[in-house]
Protein backbone atom coordinates (compact mmCIF):
# COMPACT_ATOMS: atom_id res chain seq x y z
CA UNK A 1 0.00 0.00 0.00
CA UNK A 2 0.95 3.12 -0.58
CA UNK A 3 0.40 7.00 -1.38
CA UNK A 4 -1.19 6.31 -5.00
CA UNK A 5 -2.72 3.42 -4.15
CA UNK A 6 -4.91 5.52 -0.98
CA UNK A 7 -5.42 8.75 -3.46
CA UNK A 8 -7.21 6.71 -6.06
CA UNK A 9 -9.34 5.09 -3.58
CA UNK A 10 -10.34 8.07 -2.12
CA UNK A 11 -10.39 10.47 -5.15
CA UNK A 12 -13.58 7.96 -5.97
CA UNK A 13 -15.10 9.25 -2.66
CA UNK A 14 -17.47 12.31 -4.12
CA UNK A 15 -20.31 14.26 -2.91
CA UNK A 16 -23.49 13.22 -4.33
CA UNK A 17 -25.11 16.00 -7.15
CA UNK A 18 -28.57 15.53 -4.54
CA UNK A 19 -26.24 16.51 -1.82
CA UNK A 20 -24.63 19.78 -3.37
CA UNK A 21 -27.76 20.97 -4.61
CA UNK A 22 -29.24 20.83 -1.12
CA UNK A 23 -26.31 22.64 0.21
CA UNK A 24 -27.32 25.90 -2.49
CA UNK A 25 -30.60 25.52 -1.75
CA UNK A 26 -29.95 25.79 1.89
CA UNK A 27 -27.83 28.95 1.49
CA UNK A 28 -30.25 30.86 -0.76
CA UNK A 29 -33.20 29.33 2.18
CA UNK A 30 -30.28 31.58 4.36
CA UNK A 31 -29.68 34.65 2.35
CA UNK A 32 -33.50 35.28 2.50
CA UNK A 33 -34.02 35.10 5.97
CA UNK A 34 -30.47 37.31 6.86
CA UNK A 35 -30.68 40.63 5.05
CA UNK A 36 -28.43 42.80 7.49
CA UNK A 37 -27.46 46.14 6.33
CA UNK A 38 -23.73 46.58 5.79
CA UNK A 39 -23.88 49.95 8.01
CA UNK A 40 -25.47 47.29 10.79
CA UNK A 41 -23.44 44.68 10.59
CA UNK A 42 -20.38 46.94 11.43
CA UNK A 43 -21.95 48.05 14.37
CA UNK A 44 -23.09 44.85 15.38
CA UNK A 45 -18.93 43.63 14.38
CA UNK A 46 -17.55 46.61 16.46
CA UNK A 47 -19.87 45.78 19.64
CA UNK A 48 -19.03 41.87 19.46
CA UNK A 49 -15.23 43.26 19.27
CA UNK A 50 -15.50 44.75 22.59
CA UNK A 51 -17.48 41.64 24.69
CA UNK A 52 -15.09 39.59 22.95
CA UNK A 53 -12.07 41.44 24.67
CA UNK A 54 -14.40 41.74 27.61
CA UNK A 55 -14.43 37.36 27.99
CA UNK A 56 -10.83 37.86 27.45
CA UNK A 57 -10.44 39.33 30.20
CA UNK A 58 -12.46 37.50 32.31
CA UNK A 59 -10.86 34.22 31.01
CA UNK A 60 -7.21 35.83 33.15
CA UNK A 61 -9.27 35.66 35.76
CA UNK A 62 -8.13 33.13 38.44
CA UNK A 63 -11.18 30.62 38.58
CA UNK A 64 -12.28 27.51 41.00
CA UNK A 65 -13.30 24.41 40.92
CA UNK A 66 -14.73 24.54 37.62
CA UNK A 67 -12.03 25.58 35.77
CA UNK A 68 -11.67 22.68 34.30
CA UNK A 69 -15.34 23.20 32.74
CA UNK A 70 -14.24 26.63 31.87
CA UNK A 71 -11.09 25.11 29.72
CA UNK A 72 -13.83 22.65 28.28
CA UNK A 73 -16.63 24.66 27.07
CA UNK A 74 -14.22 27.46 25.94
CA UNK A 75 -12.51 24.88 23.54
CA UNK A 76 -15.98 23.69 22.43
CA UNK A 77 -15.94 23.65 18.25
CA UNK A 78 -19.09 26.00 18.27
CA UNK A 79 -17.24 28.61 20.28
CA UNK A 80 -13.64 28.62 18.78
CA UNK A 81 -15.05 28.82 15.17
CA UNK A 82 -17.54 31.44 15.55
CA UNK A 83 -16.53 33.13 19.03
CA UNK A 84 -18.55 36.52 17.68
CA UNK A 85 -21.62 34.65 18.41
CA UNK A 86 -20.78 33.67 21.79
CA UNK A 87 -20.59 36.69 23.43
CA UNK A 88 -22.84 35.81 26.14
CA UNK A 89 -20.72 33.20 28.20
CA UNK A 90 -19.85 34.44 31.81
CA UNK A 91 -18.02 31.24 33.50
CA UNK A 92 -17.63 33.12 36.85
CA UNK A 93 -21.50 31.98 36.63
CA UNK A 94 -20.88 28.53 37.35
CA UNK A 95 -19.12 28.79 40.50
CA UNK A 96 -22.31 28.18 42.36
CA UNK A 97 -23.45 25.28 40.08
CA UNK A 98 -19.91 23.41 41.20
CA UNK A 99 -19.84 20.57 43.47
CA UNK A 100 -17.22 19.12 46.06
CA UNK A 101 -15.44 16.72 46.55
CA UNK A 102 -12.70 16.70 44.30
CA UNK A 103 -9.64 14.67 44.58
CA UNK A 104 -8.26 11.46 44.19
CA UNK A 105 -10.93 8.30 44.65
CA UNK A 106 -9.45 4.76 43.41
CA UNK A 107 -5.45 4.68 43.62
CA UNK A 108 -4.55 0.77 43.61
CA UNK A 109 -1.48 -0.87 41.81
CA UNK A 110 -3.67 -0.62 38.01
CA UNK A 111 -5.48 2.69 37.78
CA UNK A 112 -6.02 5.83 39.73
CA UNK A 113 -9.17 7.96 39.32
CA UNK A 114 -9.52 11.92 40.23
CA UNK A 115 -12.79 13.73 40.15
CA UNK A 116 -11.09 16.66 38.81
CA UNK A 117 -14.21 18.86 38.99
CA UNK A 118 -18.23 18.24 39.03
CA UNK A 119 -21.18 21.13 38.47
CA UNK A 120 -24.81 20.85 37.75
CA UNK A 121 -27.82 21.93 39.09
CA UNK A 122 -31.45 19.98 39.74
CA UNK A 123 -31.31 17.64 36.67
CA UNK A 124 -28.20 18.08 35.55
CA UNK A 125 -24.83 16.95 35.95
CA UNK A 126 -21.18 16.84 34.74
CA UNK A 127 -18.41 15.03 36.05
CA UNK A 128 -14.91 15.29 35.04
CA UNK A 129 -12.75 12.70 35.54
CA UNK A 130 -9.12 11.98 35.17
CA UNK A 131 -8.41 8.05 34.68
CA UNK A 132 -4.77 6.88 34.64
CA UNK A 133 -3.80 3.63 33.65
CA UNK A 134 -0.75 2.74 35.76
CA UNK A 135 0.59 -0.27 34.03
CA UNK A 136 0.57 0.91 30.49
CA UNK A 137 2.47 3.38 28.56
CA UNK A 138 -0.33 4.31 26.20
CA UNK A 139 -3.34 4.74 25.56
CA UNK A 140 -5.78 4.41 22.42
CA UNK A 141 -9.84 4.53 22.86
CA UNK A 142 -10.25 2.88 25.64
CA UNK A 143 -13.84 1.42 25.90
CA UNK A 144 -15.74 2.13 28.90
CA UNK A 145 -18.99 0.06 30.07
CA UNK A 146 -20.17 2.19 32.96
CA UNK A 147 -23.06 2.18 35.16
CA UNK A 148 -24.96 5.31 37.40
CA UNK A 149 -26.59 4.95 39.99
CA UNK A 150 -27.89 7.46 42.28
CA UNK A 151 -28.74 7.38 45.68
CA UNK A 152 -28.60 3.36 44.83
CA UNK A 153 -31.01 3.15 42.20
CA UNK A 154 -30.12 2.93 39.06
CA UNK A 155 -30.18 6.54 37.16
CA UNK A 156 -33.80 7.21 35.49
CA UNK A 157 -32.69 9.44 32.66
CA UNK A 158 -29.94 9.64 30.17
CA UNK A 159 -26.08 9.76 30.43
CA UNK A 160 -23.36 10.21 28.25
CA UNK A 161 -19.09 9.60 28.28
CA UNK A 162 -17.53 12.08 26.59
CA UNK A 163 -13.58 11.92 26.31
CA UNK A 164 -12.18 15.00 26.56
CA UNK A 165 -9.04 16.47 24.62
CA UNK A 166 -6.40 17.78 27.30
CA UNK A 167 -3.14 19.00 26.43
CA UNK A 168 -0.45 18.20 28.45
CA UNK A 169 -1.78 14.69 29.90
CA UNK A 170 0.36 11.79 30.56
CA UNK A 171 0.15 9.19 27.44
CA UNK A 172 -1.24 6.41 30.05
CA UNK A 173 -4.07 9.04 31.34
CA UNK A 174 -7.23 9.79 29.88
CA UNK A 175 -10.03 12.56 31.04
CA UNK A 176 -13.78 11.88 30.70
CA UNK A 177 -16.86 13.48 31.79
CA UNK A 178 -19.89 11.89 32.27
CA UNK A 179 -23.16 13.48 31.50
CA UNK A 180 -26.44 12.90 33.57
CA UNK A 181 -29.89 13.99 32.54
CA UNK A 182 -32.70 13.40 34.67
CA UNK A 183 -36.39 14.37 34.80
CA UNK A 184 -35.95 13.58 38.74
CA UNK A 185 -33.92 15.47 41.52
CA UNK A 186 -30.08 15.13 41.06
CA UNK A 187 -28.69 17.72 43.80
CA UNK A 188 -28.48 16.36 47.26
CA UNK A 189 -27.94 13.23 46.04
CA UNK A 190 -25.10 10.33 46.05
CA UNK A 191 -23.65 9.48 42.63
CA UNK A 192 -22.23 6.22 42.15
CA UNK A 193 -20.42 5.33 39.15
CA UNK A 194 -19.72 1.63 38.08
CA UNK A 195 -16.96 1.24 35.73
CA UNK A 196 -16.23 -2.25 34.38
CA UNK A 197 -14.75 -4.57 31.48
CA UNK A 198 -12.61 -1.63 29.99
CA UNK A 199 -11.15 -2.25 27.14
CA UNK A 200 -8.97 -0.68 24.30
CA UNK A 201 -8.81 -1.39 20.74
CA UNK A 202 -5.52 -4.12 20.23
CA UNK A 203 -2.76 -3.33 17.82
CA UNK A 204 -1.93 -6.69 17.08
CA UNK A 205 -5.73 -7.92 16.36
CA UNK A 206 -8.69 -6.39 15.49
CA UNK A 207 -10.50 -7.47 18.73
CA UNK A 208 -10.26 -5.35 21.99
CA UNK A 209 -7.35 -6.14 24.52
CA UNK A 210 -9.44 -6.13 28.20
CA UNK A 211 -7.66 -3.82 30.58
CA UNK A 212 -8.31 -4.90 33.91
CA UNK A 213 -10.55 -7.85 35.74
CA UNK A 214 -12.72 -6.53 37.51
CA UNK A 215 -14.22 -3.25 38.07
CA UNK A 216 -14.29 -0.04 40.26
CA UNK A 217 -17.12 1.59 42.41
CA UNK A 218 -17.17 5.31 43.24
CA UNK A 219 -19.00 7.40 45.41
CA UNK A 220 -19.51 11.09 44.59
CA UNK A 221 -21.88 13.25 46.82
CA UNK A 222 -23.92 16.06 44.30
CA UNK A 223 -24.46 18.98 46.47
CA UNK A 224 -25.10 22.11 43.88
CA UNK A 225 -25.71 25.16 45.52
CA UNK A 226 -27.44 27.20 42.68
CA UNK A 227 -30.37 26.81 41.58
CA UNK A 228 -32.45 27.02 38.73
CA UNK A 229 -34.92 30.00 37.86
CA UNK A 230 -38.10 30.03 37.38
CA UNK A 231 -38.85 31.82 33.64
CA UNK A 232 -42.44 30.74 33.01
CA UNK A 233 -45.13 29.60 35.46
CA UNK A 234 -48.67 28.21 34.77
CA UNK A 235 -48.85 29.77 31.13
CA UNK A 236 -51.62 28.09 28.81
CA UNK A 237 -50.01 26.38 25.89
CA UNK A 238 -52.59 25.10 23.04
CA UNK A 239 -55.57 23.39 25.09
CA UNK A 240 -53.14 22.58 27.98
CA UNK A 241 -50.65 23.96 30.76
CA UNK A 242 -47.07 24.74 30.80
CA UNK A 243 -46.97 24.53 34.58
CA UNK A 244 -43.22 26.32 34.82
CA UNK A 245 -39.85 26.49 32.56
CA UNK A 246 -36.60 26.77 35.00
CA UNK A 247 -33.29 27.92 33.46
CA UNK A 248 -30.07 28.10 34.52
CA UNK A 249 -26.52 28.65 32.88
CA UNK A 250 -26.66 24.88 31.99
CA UNK A 251 -29.82 23.69 31.54
CA UNK A 252 -33.85 24.28 30.80
CA UNK A 253 -36.50 22.38 31.83
CA UNK A 254 -40.18 22.77 31.09
CA UNK A 255 -43.37 20.78 32.44
CA UNK A 256 -46.19 20.07 30.85
CA UNK A 257 -49.67 18.59 32.26
CA UNK A 258 -49.77 14.95 31.41
CA UNK A 259 -51.67 15.03 28.50
CA UNK A 260 -49.94 17.84 26.89
CA UNK A 261 -46.70 16.28 27.04
CA UNK A 262 -47.56 13.36 26.17
CA UNK A 263 -48.79 14.57 22.96
CA UNK A 264 -45.47 16.95 22.83
CA UNK A 265 -43.51 13.68 22.85
CA UNK A 266 -45.49 11.95 20.16
CA UNK A 267 -43.96 13.82 17.69
CA UNK A 268 -40.16 14.28 19.65
CA UNK A 269 -38.91 16.66 21.58
CA UNK A 270 -35.72 17.35 19.57
CA UNK A 271 -35.88 20.83 17.96
CA UNK A 272 -38.72 22.47 19.87
CA UNK A 273 -36.87 24.71 22.35
CA UNK A 274 -35.64 28.02 20.68
CA UNK A 275 -33.99 30.88 22.52
CA UNK A 276 -33.22 33.69 21.32
CA UNK A 277 -30.43 35.87 23.37
CA UNK A 278 -30.38 39.78 23.37
CA UNK A 279 -27.78 39.57 21.63
CA UNK A 280 -29.65 38.19 18.61
CA UNK A 281 -28.10 34.79 18.98
CA UNK A 282 -30.15 31.87 18.53
CA UNK A 283 -29.95 28.53 20.78
CA UNK A 284 -31.53 25.61 19.04
CA UNK A 285 -31.14 22.66 18.49
CA UNK A 286 -28.07 22.19 15.70
CA UNK A 287 -25.15 22.32 18.21
CA UNK A 288 -26.66 23.91 21.15
CA UNK A 289 -27.99 21.49 22.72
CA UNK A 290 -26.11 18.16 24.26
CA UNK A 291 -29.15 15.81 25.55
CA UNK A 292 -32.81 16.45 26.03
CA UNK A 293 -35.24 14.02 28.07
CA UNK A 294 -38.60 13.29 28.63
CA UNK A 295 -40.39 11.76 31.39
CA UNK A 296 -43.20 11.59 33.14
CA UNK A 297 -43.37 13.08 36.94
CA UNK A 298 -46.82 12.49 38.66
CA UNK A 299 -49.57 13.84 36.74
CA UNK A 300 -47.10 16.25 34.19
CA UNK A 301 -44.52 15.53 31.47
CA UNK A 302 -41.04 17.18 32.16
CA UNK A 303 -39.06 17.89 29.36
CA UNK A 304 -35.15 18.70 30.19
CA UNK A 305 -32.32 20.49 27.99
CA UNK A 306 -29.21 20.64 28.38
CA UNK A 307 -27.23 23.64 26.74
CA UNK A 308 -23.90 22.77 24.92
CA UNK A 309 -22.51 25.54 26.41
CA UNK A 310 -23.05 27.65 29.93
CA UNK A 311 -25.70 30.43 28.99
CA UNK A 312 -26.68 33.79 31.14
CA UNK A 313 -29.94 33.22 31.74
CA UNK A 314 -29.90 37.37 31.77
CA UNK A 315 -29.08 37.34 28.49
CA UNK A 316 -32.34 35.56 27.47
CA UNK A 317 -34.79 37.76 25.07
CA UNK A 318 -37.29 35.48 24.08
CA UNK A 319 -38.22 31.55 24.54
CA UNK A 320 -40.31 29.59 22.00
CA UNK A 321 -41.48 26.36 22.16
CA UNK A 322 -42.80 24.42 19.61
CA UNK A 323 -43.52 27.51 17.85
CA UNK A 324 -44.88 29.41 20.07
CA UNK A 325 -43.56 32.10 22.05
CA UNK A 326 -43.73 31.96 25.83
CA UNK A 327 -44.23 34.81 28.29
CA UNK A 328 -41.22 35.11 30.23
CA UNK A 329 -41.63 36.47 34.44
CA UNK B 1 -18.39 39.14 -6.91
CA UNK B 2 -21.41 39.01 -4.14
CA UNK B 3 -20.87 36.77 -0.95
CA UNK B 4 -23.56 33.99 -2.37
CA UNK B 5 -20.91 33.58 -5.70
CA UNK B 6 -18.21 33.31 -3.35
CA UNK B 7 -20.10 30.72 -1.63
CA UNK B 8 -20.79 28.70 -4.33
CA UNK B 9 -17.27 28.43 -5.74
CA UNK B 10 -16.13 27.65 -2.09
CA UNK B 11 -18.54 24.75 -2.33
CA UNK B 12 -17.71 23.68 -5.77
CA UNK B 13 -13.79 23.98 -4.99
CA UNK B 14 -14.02 21.90 -1.43
CA UNK B 15 -17.46 19.87 -1.75
CA UNK B 16 -15.45 16.79 -2.33
CA UNK B 17 -12.43 17.73 0.46
CA UNK B 18 -14.79 18.26 3.17
CA UNK B 19 -16.90 14.93 1.98
CA UNK B 20 -14.13 12.75 2.37
CA UNK B 21 -12.89 14.27 5.59
CA UNK B 22 -16.32 13.58 7.18
CA UNK B 23 -16.90 10.04 5.27
CA UNK B 24 -13.55 8.97 6.32
CA UNK B 25 -14.81 9.96 9.85
CA UNK B 26 -18.60 8.68 9.81
CA UNK B 27 -17.89 5.81 7.03
CA UNK B 28 -21.03 6.45 5.61
CA UNK B 29 -22.19 8.99 2.53
CA UNK B 30 -25.45 9.68 3.93
CA UNK B 31 -24.16 10.53 7.77
CA UNK B 32 -21.31 11.93 5.66
CA UNK B 33 -23.64 14.26 3.50
CA UNK B 34 -25.50 15.42 6.84
CA UNK B 35 -22.15 16.84 8.09
CA UNK B 36 -20.91 18.67 5.08
CA UNK B 37 -24.55 20.16 4.50
CA UNK B 38 -23.71 21.94 8.20
CA UNK B 39 -20.19 22.15 7.56
CA UNK B 40 -20.92 24.57 4.12
CA UNK B 41 -23.98 26.37 6.36
CA UNK B 42 -21.23 27.53 8.72
CA UNK B 43 -19.07 28.85 6.39
CA UNK B 44 -22.27 30.49 4.90
CA UNK B 45 -22.96 32.34 8.08
CA UNK B 46 -18.90 32.93 8.77
CA UNK B 47 -19.04 34.84 5.72
CA UNK B 48 -15.52 35.38 3.74
CA UNK B 49 -13.03 36.41 5.74
CA UNK B 50 -10.58 34.44 5.07
CA UNK B 51 -6.15 35.88 3.94
CA UNK B 52 -6.53 32.59 1.02
CA UNK B 53 -7.37 29.89 -0.32
CA UNK B 54 -5.25 27.64 1.71
CA UNK B 55 -7.04 29.60 4.72
CA UNK B 56 -10.25 28.71 4.27
CA UNK B 57 -9.73 25.28 2.95
CA UNK B 58 -7.77 24.45 6.40
CA UNK B 59 -10.48 26.13 8.22
CA UNK B 60 -13.51 23.89 6.44
CA UNK B 61 -11.36 20.77 7.53
CA UNK B 62 -10.99 21.93 10.98
CA UNK B 63 -15.31 22.52 11.13
CA UNK B 64 -15.83 19.38 9.08
CA UNK B 65 -13.15 17.49 11.44
CA UNK B 66 -15.33 19.23 14.62
CA UNK B 67 -18.56 18.82 13.21
CA UNK B 68 -17.75 14.72 12.91
CA UNK B 69 -17.14 14.78 16.68
CA UNK B 70 -19.80 16.83 17.51
CA UNK B 71 -21.72 13.72 15.47
CA UNK B 72 -20.50 11.19 17.35
CA UNK B 73 -20.76 12.08 20.33
CA UNK B 74 -24.28 13.72 19.62
CA UNK B 75 -26.61 11.88 21.54
CA UNK B 76 -30.78 12.91 20.50
CA UNK B 77 -33.76 12.92 22.14
CA UNK B 78 -33.66 9.86 24.40
CA UNK B 79 -37.15 9.80 25.87
CA UNK B 80 -38.33 7.29 28.64
CA UNK B 81 -41.01 6.11 25.53
CA UNK B 82 -38.74 5.57 22.62
CA UNK B 83 -35.36 5.25 21.66
CA UNK B 84 -33.89 7.09 18.48
CA UNK B 85 -30.03 5.48 17.28
CA UNK B 86 -28.99 8.53 14.90
CA UNK B 87 -25.43 6.87 13.87
CA UNK B 88 -26.36 4.88 11.04
CA UNK B 89 -23.92 1.69 10.59
CA UNK B 90 -20.13 1.52 8.86
CA UNK B 91 -20.45 1.24 4.99
CA UNK B 92 -17.68 -1.59 4.19
CA UNK B 93 -18.85 -2.94 0.67
CA UNK B 94 -17.10 -1.70 -2.67
CA UNK B 95 -14.12 -0.13 -0.74
CA UNK B 96 -10.72 -1.07 -1.98
CA UNK B 97 -8.22 -2.95 0.43
CA UNK B 98 -6.36 0.55 1.24
CA UNK B 99 -9.33 2.20 2.37
CA UNK B 100 -10.72 -0.45 4.06
CA UNK B 101 -7.72 -0.55 6.29
CA UNK B 102 -7.23 2.97 6.38
CA UNK B 103 -11.10 3.24 7.87
CA UNK B 104 -11.12 0.60 10.00
CA UNK B 105 -8.01 2.41 11.89
CA UNK B 106 -9.11 4.39 15.37
CA UNK B 107 -10.21 7.95 14.48
CA UNK B 108 -7.56 8.91 16.37
CA UNK B 109 -5.38 7.71 13.83
CA UNK B 110 -7.55 7.78 10.34
CA UNK B 111 -7.52 11.48 10.26
CA UNK B 112 -3.68 12.09 10.41
CA UNK B 113 -2.85 9.44 7.92
CA UNK B 114 -5.50 11.12 5.77
CA UNK B 115 -4.68 14.73 5.91
CA UNK B 116 -1.11 13.55 5.24
CA UNK B 117 -1.02 10.95 2.65
CA UNK B 118 -4.35 12.61 0.63
CA UNK B 119 -4.65 15.91 1.44
CA UNK B 120 -0.03 16.33 1.47
CA UNK B 121 -0.61 18.38 4.45
CA UNK B 122 2.67 18.16 6.60
CA UNK B 123 3.09 17.40 9.98
CA UNK B 124 3.26 20.95 11.27
CA UNK B 125 0.19 21.76 9.22
CA UNK B 126 -1.84 18.43 10.52
CA UNK B 127 -0.64 19.50 14.35
CA UNK B 128 -2.30 22.76 13.44
CA UNK B 129 -5.68 21.96 11.77
CA UNK B 130 -6.00 19.05 14.79
CA UNK B 131 -5.13 21.53 17.57
CA UNK B 132 -2.53 18.95 18.51
CA UNK B 133 1.58 19.10 18.69
CA UNK B 134 3.86 17.93 16.27
CA UNK B 135 4.91 15.11 18.05
CA UNK B 136 1.69 14.21 18.66
CA UNK B 137 0.78 13.50 15.14
CA UNK B 138 4.42 12.01 14.25
CA UNK B 139 3.87 9.37 17.07
CA UNK B 140 0.54 9.02 15.45
CA UNK B 141 1.10 8.85 12.20
CA UNK B 142 3.82 6.16 12.87
CA UNK B 143 1.33 4.00 14.98
CA UNK B 144 -0.83 4.12 12.70
CA UNK B 145 1.67 2.87 9.64
CA UNK B 146 2.13 0.16 11.94
CA UNK B 147 -1.56 -0.98 12.16
CA UNK B 148 -1.93 -0.61 8.64
CA UNK B 149 1.82 -2.75 7.82
CA UNK B 150 -0.46 -5.63 10.04
CA UNK B 151 -3.72 -5.32 8.49
CA UNK B 152 -2.28 -5.78 4.87
CA UNK B 153 0.86 -7.10 4.96
CA UNK B 154 2.75 -3.89 2.72
CA UNK B 155 4.76 -1.44 3.49
CA UNK B 156 2.89 2.07 4.21
CA UNK B 157 5.12 5.06 2.28
CA UNK B 158 6.55 7.09 5.01
CA UNK B 159 7.49 10.13 3.31
CA UNK B 160 9.14 13.14 5.02
CA UNK B 161 7.85 16.28 4.40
Amino acid sequence: MNLNSYRQAMDKIRMSDECTNEILDRMMRESGKNQVSPIRRTVVSIGFGVLIIMILGFAAYVLGGYEVFRNYFSKDSAVVEMPQLFTYMDFDQLAVYQSTPTGRLIDDDEIAIDVVGIIGNENVADVMLDITFKQLKDLSFPNYQYTLLLDGVLLQGMSDLIPVETENMPSNCQRIMFELLSTDQISGKTLTLRLRGLRQPSVDTDKAEKLFNYGYELSIPLTFTGKSKIVVENQTFRDGMLHQVLISPLSCTLEFDEITGRKIMDNGIGDLLVIQLKNNKIIDWRGHFTGAIAAQWVDRIRFVYTFRVPLDPADIESITFDGIPLSLE
Amino acid sequence: MSENDDFQKAVMLYKDTIFRIAYAYCRNHFDAEDICQEVFLKLYRHGSRFNDQDHEKAWLIRVAINQCKDFLRRKWVISFFRGKDCIAGYESENQSEVVEAVFSLPIKYRMPIHLYYYEDYSIREIAEILGTSETAIQTQLQRARMMLRKKIREEFEDESK
